[in-house]
């Protein structure tokens, strides 16, 4: 299948999601605050290497309607399914990056058996006392300034969290997919720091590659992840920051298409 | 409110759908989306209206071209979404660039057209279209510092004459990058659209709506003069988002036009 957008009815309103490609399939869960854009460049690589790859907009985020309330990370995995009941598939990969990661733990652990493999990217597994830390951070203003200034502000911290080394493009669309998702937008932050992962990953039965990038913030914690859970794989990619599915795609579809259809790690 | 997505002539359009009753299909200016009718949709729907906001192609959610479309390429469009929903016929609105592709639907298709409804008409001379196609699009290449945004947001709030409201700016910005490369595509096809021709040949019943702070104000007037048969409403002040900051006196006219019973 060529790309191709869609809508389908989930919990809080139309979820929409893009696909690309025919094979067995692959459902992409984006870092909040981001859309599925984040796989705009990934999903050609996925769909020539043979999969079917599904990237949702999670509620709230793209062009999905939102909750009124935070939602959780389990409110967040309740969309996968109803995107799977459209288009008819009993089983499907799933694969989260960052918050995204989160939401794809969640629906593995609720699902286990619509969940062929998952793929986790920059787990958010924090300690509690981190947790409580990051939820009591101030939200980012979005009211626009009459100087324009807000955007200049968003763009600092974007640019400023990867240290200059993430590309513009990257950097930019993260400004304009923050704003475009409004001032709700920290609920997806709220769900990844108010979760309990290290249980939900403990418990998690479905088999699962973790890919880890040594310049992400959350390299120490998929580190964790394979300490808590020896038997799941893991890939490790070099340097690279928060937006590395999406500054090099390339690279890190094929490490999802390997482990997908069975050839690694 | 809902929204999806129809196969057109350029890939998949993607359109928000309101309301119940006579529909109306609201046209955009380029560089903005449906999001542009955001408040009016609203209220068009309380009216008793089913308003239709589309996203051109190569803007909000609708698949880009390979090419500068024509304006009769835009026009194109709106048969295809009308088709989708099994609609034959409906009140055609647009503003700015968007009231240059409701012509053109007027103009090619006429069938589908019960009324029209044009604010803000770049009804330019063959010499000032010239003028303008010859002038290099305007970019906004990404800056390692963020100033882009601030450089585009001083040319929108410069453009309005620093009177439009700080939201409606902000979402102009957001659609305008988000348009991305081909954002220039929308005024091209009205710098190279001979309007003059759709505006003879227009038989829609046509109201012409026009805001005397807008910059396309002249423009409309001598519009105006060219078809006095057409209703003619002359709104004081407002800039070039007038849809978006006075959405509800926008919406009453635009209601009461397209529901009045044929004279």
């Amino acid at each position: 299948m060529t790309y191709r957008k869609d809508y389908c009815e989930g919990p809080f309103g139309q979820i929409h999601f893009v696909e690309e490609g025919d094979g067995p399939p692959v459902i992409l869960l984006h870092q909040m605050v981001w859309s599925s854009r984040q796989f705009d460049n990934a999903l050609p690589v996925l769909s020539a290497r043979g999969l079917r790859a599904i990237a949702i907009d999670l509620p709230g985020f793209g062009n999905s309607d939102g909750p009124d309330k935070p939602p959780g990370a389990e409110g967040y995995a309740s969309v996968v399914l109803p995107v799977m009941e459209h288009l008819g598939l009993d089983v499907s990969a799933v694969c989260g990056h960052h918050t995204g990661a989160s939401v794809a733990c969640a629906f593995g652990h609720a699902h286990p058996k619509r969940v062929s493999k998952l793929v986790l990217h920059g787990c958010p597994l924090l300690t509690s006392q981190e947790q409580k830390d990051r939820l009591s951070r101030p939200h980012f203003d979005q009211t626009p300034r009459t100087t324009g200034n807000h955007f200049k502000m968003l763009w600092d911290t974007i640019y400023g969290a990867t240290k200059g080394e993430a590309s513009l493009q990257a950097t930019h669309l993260g400004v304009l997919l923050t704003f475009l998702a409004g001032e709700k937008e920290w609920f997806g932050h709220h769900a990844a720091f108010s979760y309990d992962m290290e249980k939900a990953i403990s418990e998690l039965k479905p088999s699962a590659l973790v890919i880890s990038n040594t310049g992400d913030t959350l390299h120490a914690a998929d580190k964790k992840v394979i300490l808590i859970r020896p038997d799941f794989g893991y890939a490790e990619m070099p340097g690279g920051t928060y937006h590395v599915v999406f500054d090099e795609a390339e690279a890190w579809a094929n490490i999802v298409a390997d482990y997908v259809l069975g050839k690694a790690p | 409110m809902r929204k999806g997505y129809c196969d057109g002539p350029f890939g998949q359009l993607h359109f928000i759908d309101e309301g119940d009753g006579v529909p109306i299909v609201l046209i955009h200016q380029m560089v903005q989306s449906s999001l542009q009718f955001r408040p009016a949709q609203f209220l068009l729907a309380k009216q008793g209206l089913r308003a239709l906001a589309i996203d051109l192609p190569g803007y909000g959610m609708s698949v880009a071209p390979d090419h500068g479309p024509t304006m009769d390429e835009y026009a194109s469009i709106v048969p295809s979404v009308l088709n989708h929903l099994g609609l034959k016929q409906a009140v055609i609105c647009g503003h700015h660039t968007g009231a240059a592709v409701a012509c053109a639907v007027a103009h090619r298709y006429p069938e589908v057209v019960s009324k029209l409804i044009i604010h803000g008409v770049p009804y330019y001379t063959g010499d000032q279209r010239a003028a303008r196609a010859l002038a290099s699009h305007s970019t906004m290449p990404i800056a390692m510092d963020g100033s882009h945004f601030t450089r585009l947001w001083n040319t929108m709030k410069k453009a309005s004459d620093h009177q439009a409201s700080n939201e409606i700016t902000h979402l102009s910005t957001l659609l305008y990058f988000m348009a991305g490369e081909t954002e220039w595509h929308g005024h091209h096809a009205v710098y190279t659209y001979d309007i003059e021709t759709a505006i003879e040949a227009i038989s829609a019943p046509t109201l012409l709506i026009s805001n005397t702070g807008d910059m396309l104000s002249p423009s409309d007037r001598r519009l105006a003069a060219v078809r006095p048969d057409f209703s003619f409403l002359e709104i004081e002040g407002g800039t070039f988002q007038y849809v978006y900051d006075n959405a509800e006196n926008w919406a009453r006219v635009v209601g009461e036009f397209a529901l009045r019973r044929a004279p």
